[in-house]
């Protein structure tokens, strides 16, 4: 028998303290007729039960009274290999090591299970496998997605904050708040920045032309995933209609939309000691820098005739297939540069009125170097110029850069550029005559030197500043609704606010002069309303047990399906809030109770697959391959951005090398590692609550020909040699117990039949055991 | 088969059909070893009302082929050749637009039909009164990204199933050795795989790609299916594998109660097992004929590639694959990509259509012969068309992206040869008869394969989706 010292007192509280609160909240939420999820939580009295000795805690008397005669009792817990094995990859996601195996069957006291759990929850490892559960419904990627799948390179940040946050067992109601608004909860604390990261890492419609309809759709789909995942709602049905089924209103959407119409995305700098002392030295250095290039450029200036200088705009050309744009640059800046990836060329016809050396000037703005060459009648003059990074793309970054010396014809002659696949935003040319071109020469190399010093430095500013994907407050203001969905068609302006007719009470006039993130934080996750508590504790049980106490756990609606046990859902919910919304100690609570421990078979515990990420994670482990800590920085760089087939090729490569847990892979939306999307990986672009779980050949052919699991499966045919009996230890390691005779018979006879008992013949074994349903499905 | 699976609401036999899907998981592996890919499919689609298409080929144009210098011909262009369009133009535009530009090659009137081609079009013509031209195609996204989803998915911005996903969940495949829906060379560009994705269908109906998906596109020599090969054991070896895996589960089956379960996972290797050898014979081409090679232009340097790809797909076909899509987005090295001219409009379309000319006209020519054009519709175009004006700038000239109205074509199984449908108006500016938007295009296709699109639903977080949302009205007329 577990004891439960620990959560009687709660009981008593919990029976004292919620019938007060939830008669406050009946009269907004109460009603006849009103859809179950939307009413307060059933008092959480304890159902009677005749099977006494079958409860372990108060849960299991909810699980007994809602089981047909009491029918579940006669269930017999599950044995100790099936349990460990099981608490194992439930609570962090990899399987239990032989000696582990061996300590739980040998400690014999009552609390063994207990502390095990408690091993398991205090392990770095549980927030790696609930974070990842996180970042389905939190749609992660490590690239936008959509149309121009352009990289995310801090969204990584977000995930170790997720990963964190669970091990640090941040009470869910204050993980919410930091997600919506954690910016402006405490903007001093990096965490709390990254944490809305969440608001910020969903997919754009980067090209969309119409900068409105860009900004909605943005703004929708915020809308839409906050309500997904933490009231199980769908609200993007409510941007062009009043929701059909549910209690959301078109105004209620677009008092929302105003929110965070009022809000911006943003890579936000985090501000750490070490980071403010590079940037500062940074600084000092390329100021020193740019006074030596000064210097030089003085004595350089002594060599050059300014009067006899030819300078024109660069958009003034003959030819070209680059583009010109004066709008997005600044009032009269006119730039030129390129249209995507191409080779760009551009041509100047000029006439030069005297035979003479000359130096070739450019002004031009580059945050990132995009070298060219510079022809003159078609003969390269000049190579890697136009390669310095000025540090941005704008107006301010514009400078002019010395390319180098030309010898010119006098009359009419072709200037060129070249530069691909990209090009600089050039802003103008200049010629200037110079004397002396040797003496000319050397000084502009020194002065070269000195700016490819500069460029670098810029180059690194990039590094040296922690970034986070984030959001803060912009331009403050109430939306329009848009007819119909059109945000060309506007009607009433509606006020920021809340849903009206779910969640808890809006009180009114609380919205000023802040975009209301805050408020709305603290709006999602008031104890005054069952919503937001009652969609996470159903996400746990989900991802417990394989199924929901409510099977549709991403829709809480009238269109998704009632609990199967509403007592028990509300219990939970109650003790969840009790706990101060601990996680941990919801897990704690379901995973001490005899339903949580019960044998499979009829009417007990299903079979669950393992998600692609604890297949690929456990496949490492048995292996021994697995790199258990967490690694520094970001995720292994792969191509997101208009990837080639070779480029496919080499980021899989670096995919099955990885080895580091799964949650450490870079997620490229639209081209997810195909060994995890086979297995049902979510697509990363919308918010996932339930996995499914499909059986098919393509995930057959992956499970036969992976080149993944074949190397695999020769490490661990290498290593179990090394053991006396290799069978027994191939069984412990992947299966958790030992190989029977019948197996071990069988065994040997295919290792016969596969190779005369050789390397390839084991490795097959073990591969042939590493895909079957003992190994991939849990019990 | 998962068995958490929302069931569909149109089609009840689905549970059945999923699990035959799954091959034929109670014959013995030498049984298997065998037999032939082509075997008599179990699976015969009991559409909702007879189907005039079995399958679909989609001839997929990446980057906007221009409708005015292709198919739609207009005489004011000549005529207005450098003025300014005479009304204003849409308020969202990708880049800025110039004057009014003619064809840079005339356009001439072909077959009995009197099908508007450009001359560019040598091969073509020849099967100008199997097409049935579309004119009036609008109401999409002006940009490369939004099109192309619409145009694969029905959505220009939310993660939507594929069309070729909605229709291989809706009629399954014919051939259970294959999968339903294949695209050959696909592009990762502009949503990617997205554009092939089953979305929230289950996984099983989604788009198996032949070819790595990149960008530029695999070559068509290298196409093939992914994880379909192991290099490292022999086939013997692999059946002594699946010997072993079916024993041990056998054991597990035997006294598990999910032993259903597992053996739907059994089903899927052997399934597995036979496609590692039907794949390949479907990708193969070195059995077809001389003749073959040579009308489909596999014989020269120019159309080699795009004719590997197109006798692929006549291939699949053939072996009952039901939705197959065949992407033209090569990149041009010179200087803008695919069929996206908004420079070089010349070159780039003189090469694009010389790259397709020859094979697209071969596939049908031989598709009719081998009696299989009556059942398969051939559909061609991009996510949409170019601007009668030039794009503003600099260099050889072009033409900007235009969703307003452009030119689609359909032909085989179902549709009106020789037909046209729908028109521009006199600049081909606005789609201004019968026109049809992407859902419209999308209702129809379904239509012809026997499918009411209006009944085709998936039940999604609490909403039953369509690939035409609310949507879609079939465009009767082209019905043969």
């Amino acid at each position: 028998m577990v004891s439960e010292r620990a959560i009687n007192p709660f009981r008593i509280a919990l029976l004292l303290a919620y019938p007060a609160l939830l008669f406050a909240s009946l009269p907004v939420l109460g009603g006849e007729g009103r859809h179950w999820a939307f009413q307060p939580l059933l008092p959480a009295t304890l159902p009677k039960v005749d099977h006494q000795e079958w409860v372990q805690n108060d849960l299991d008397r909810f699980t007994l009274a809602h089981s047909e005669g009491e029918s579940i009792a006669s269930i017999p817990r599950a044995d100790r290999r099936t349990l460990i094995r099981r608490a194992y990859f439930d609570l962090i996601g990899l399987p239990p090591a032989p000696a582990e195996i061996e300590a739980f069957l040998r400690d014999q006291s009552p609390s063994s299970w207990e502390k095990v759990i408690d091993h398991l929850l205090a392990s770095p490892h549980y927030g790696e496998r609930w974070g990842r559960h996180w970042l389905d419904l939190a749609r992660y990627g490590d690239s936008n997605g959509g149309d121009e799948n352009h990289a995310y390179p801090f969204a990584w940040r977000y995930r170790n904050w997720v990963i964190s946050a669970f091990n640090r067992d941040l009470p869910y109601n204050q993980f919410v708040r930091e997600q919506l608004s954690g910016d402006l909860m405490d903007p001093e604390r990096a965490g709390s920045i990254a944490a809305t990261g969440f608001l910020a890492i969903g997919t754009k419609i980067l090209a969309e032309k119409d900068p409105v309809k860009k900004r909605a759709d943005i703004v929708d789909e915020q809308i839409d995933t906050m309500g997904r995942v933490f009231l199980a709602l769908s609200l993007g049905c409510a941007r062009c209609h009043d929701h059909k089924f549910d209690p959301v209103s078109e105004r209620d959407y677009y008092a929302l939309a105003g929110i965070f119409h009022s809000t911006q995305i943003e890579d936000r700098e985090l501000r750490t000691p070490d980071s403010a002392a590079a940037r500062k030295a940074r600084h000092e250095r390329t100021e020193d820098l740019k006074r030596k290039i000064e210097l030089q450029e003085q004595a350089l200036e002594a060599l050059r005739n300014q009067k006899g200088a030819i300078e024109w705009e660069a958009e003034d050309f003959a030819r070209g297939n680059i583009i010109v744009d004066r709008d997005n640059y600044g009032a009269g800046i006119g730039i030129i540069s390129d249209p995507g990836a191409q080779r760009n060329y551009v041509e100047y016809d000029i006439d030069i009125p005297r035979q003479g050396t000359y130096q070739l000037s450019l002004r031009y703005a580059a945050a990132s170097s995009r070298p060219g060459r510079v022809l003159i009648d078609g003969s390269v003059e000049l190579k890697d110029a136009i390669s310095q990074v000025t540090g941005g793309w704008m107006p301010s970054d514009q400078s002019w850069h010395a390319e180098g010396l030309l010898l010119l014809q006098m009359g009419k002659q072709i200037l060129r550029l070249e530069s691909e696949p990209m090009m600089s935003h050039l802003d103008k040319l200049k010629l200037i005559p110079v004397q002396n071109p040797e003496q000319a020469t050397t000084l502009l190399k020194k002065i070269e030197g000195l700016q490819t010093e500069v460029s670098a430095l810029q180059t690194g500013k990039k590094e040296e500043l922690p970034k986070v994907m984030a959001v803060r407050d912009g331009k403050i203001a109430d939306s329009r609704i848009n007819v119909r969905g059109n945000p060309h068609e506007l009607g009433d302006v509606v006020p920021r606010g809340f849903l009206t007719s779910v969640g808890a009470p809006r009180r009114p006039g609380k919205i000023t002069n802040q975009s209301g993130r805050l408020e709305l934080a603290e709006w999602m996750t008031s104890p005054a309303h069952p919503l937001t508590a009652r969609v996470m504790v159903n996400r746990v049980w989900h991802w417990l047990f394989g199924k929901g106490l409510v099977s549709t756990p991403d829709n809480f609606g009238t269109t998704g399906n009632t609990p199967e046990n509403q007592p028990l859902l509300d219990y939970l919910t109650h003790y969840f809030l009790q706990s101060g919304w601990s996680l941990k100690k919801l897990h704690r609570h379901i995973m001490l109770s005899n339903t949580y421990q019960i044998s499979g078979g009829q009417g007990g515990r299903g079979l669950r697959r393992m998600e692609a990420e604890v297949f690929r994670d456990a496949v490492l482990a048995v292996s021994g391959s697995l790199v258990r800590e967490a690694p520094t920085g970001p995720p292994p760089k792969v191509k997101a951005q208009d990837p080639s087939p070779a480029d496919i090729v080499k980021n899989r490569k670096i995919y099955e090398d990885a080895q580091h847990r799964s949650i450490y892979l870079p997620v490229v939306r639209s081209h997810v590692y195909d060994f995890l999307s086979l297995l049902d990986f979510p697509n990363p672009t919308a918010p996932t609550g339930r996995r499914s779980s499909s059986t098919v050949a393509t995930q057959a052919l992956l499970m036969l020909n992976s080149s993944f699991l074949i190397n695999q499966s020769a490490v661990i045919a290498r290593q179990i040699q090394s053991h006396e009996d290799p069978l027994h230890e191939l069984y412990l390691r992947l299966f958790s117990r030992p190989v029977t005779r019948e197996e071990r018979g069988e065994a040997q006879v295919f290792l016969r039949e596969a190779g005369n008992n050789g390397p390839q013949a084991w490795a097959l074994l073990c591969h042939t055991l590493l895909i079957s349903n003992e190994f991939l499905y849990l019990r | 088969m998962s068995s958490n699976l929302p069931s569909p609401n149109l089609l009840p036999r689905r549970n059945a059909l999923g699990r035959m899907a799954l091959g034929f998981g109670g014959l013995a592996l030498n049984t298997l070893l065998a037999e032939q890919s082509q075997g008599a499919s179990p699976l015969r689609p009991q559409a909702l009302f007879p189907a005039r298409a079995r399958r679909v080929i989609f001839l997929f144009m990446h980057g906007g082929p221009s409708h005015v210098d292709l198919f739609d011909h207009k005489p004011k262009l000549e005529e207005f050749n450098g003025k300014p369009l005479p009304f204003p133009e849409r308020k969202v535009q990708f880049a800025k637009r110039g004057n009014l530009l003619k064809p840079p090659w005339p356009l001439r009137q072909v077959g009995n039909s009197g099908h508007w081609m450009s001359e560019l079009w040598q091969h073509l013509p020849k099967v100008a009164d199997e097409l049935c031209m579309i004119h009036s195609l609008c109401e999409t996204n002006v940009s490369h990204g939004g099109a192309c989803m619409k145009m694969h998915t029905g959505d220009e911005a939310l993660l939507r199933p594929s069309m070729g996903a909605w229709v291989n969940y809706g009629l399954g495949s014919d051939n259970n050795n294959l999968p339903g829906f294949v695209t050959i060379c696909p592009t990762s560009l502009h949503g990617g795989s997205d554009n092939f994705g089953p979305a929230f269908l289950p996984a099983e109906f989604g788009g198996v790609p032949l070819g790595t998906p990149g960008y530029p596109n695999s070559p068509a020599r290298d196409a093939r299916f992914h994880y379909m090969t192991n290099e490292r054991i022999s086939h013997q070896k692999q059946s002594l594998q699946l010997g072993l895996l079916r024993r041990i589960h056998e054991r597990q089956s035997a006294n598990d109660q999910a032993g259903a379960l597992l053996e739907d996972r059994m089903k899927s290797f052997e399934l597995a097992f036979r496609m590692q050898m039907a794949a390949p014979e479907a990708t193969d081409l070195s059995g077809e004929s001389e003749a073959t090679r040579k009308l489909y232009g596999m014989d020269d340097a120019r159309t080699e590639n795009f004719a590997r790809e197109c006798i692929m797909a006549r291939r699949l076909a053939e072996r009952g694959v039901r939705f197959i899509q065949v992407s033209h987005a090569h990149s041009l090295k010179f200087n803008n990509e695919q069929w996206d001219q908004h420079s070089h409009l010349e070159k780039g379309h003189s090469l694009n259509v010389g790259q397709i000319d020859k094979p697209i006209t071969g596939l049908i020519l031989d598709l009719k012969a081998r009696g299989l054009l009556e059942d398969t519709l051939v559909l061609w175009g991009g996510e949409f068309g170019r601007t009668p004006t030039t794009q503003q700038g600099n260099g050889p000239v072009g033409r900007d992206h235009h969703p307003d109205g452009f030119t689609m074509w359909m032909a085989g199984a179902g549709v009106k040869g020789g037909f046209r449908y729908g028109r521009t108006d006199e600049f081909g500016y606005h789609a201004i008869e019968n026109r049809c938007t992407i859902h419209d295009l999308h209702a129809t296709i379904l239509h012809l394969l026997g499918i009411d699109h209006k009944r085709l639903t998936y039940r999604h977080n609490g909403r039953d989706f369509r690939l035409t949302d609310v949507y879609g009205e079939i465009a009767s007329d082209i019905l043969g």
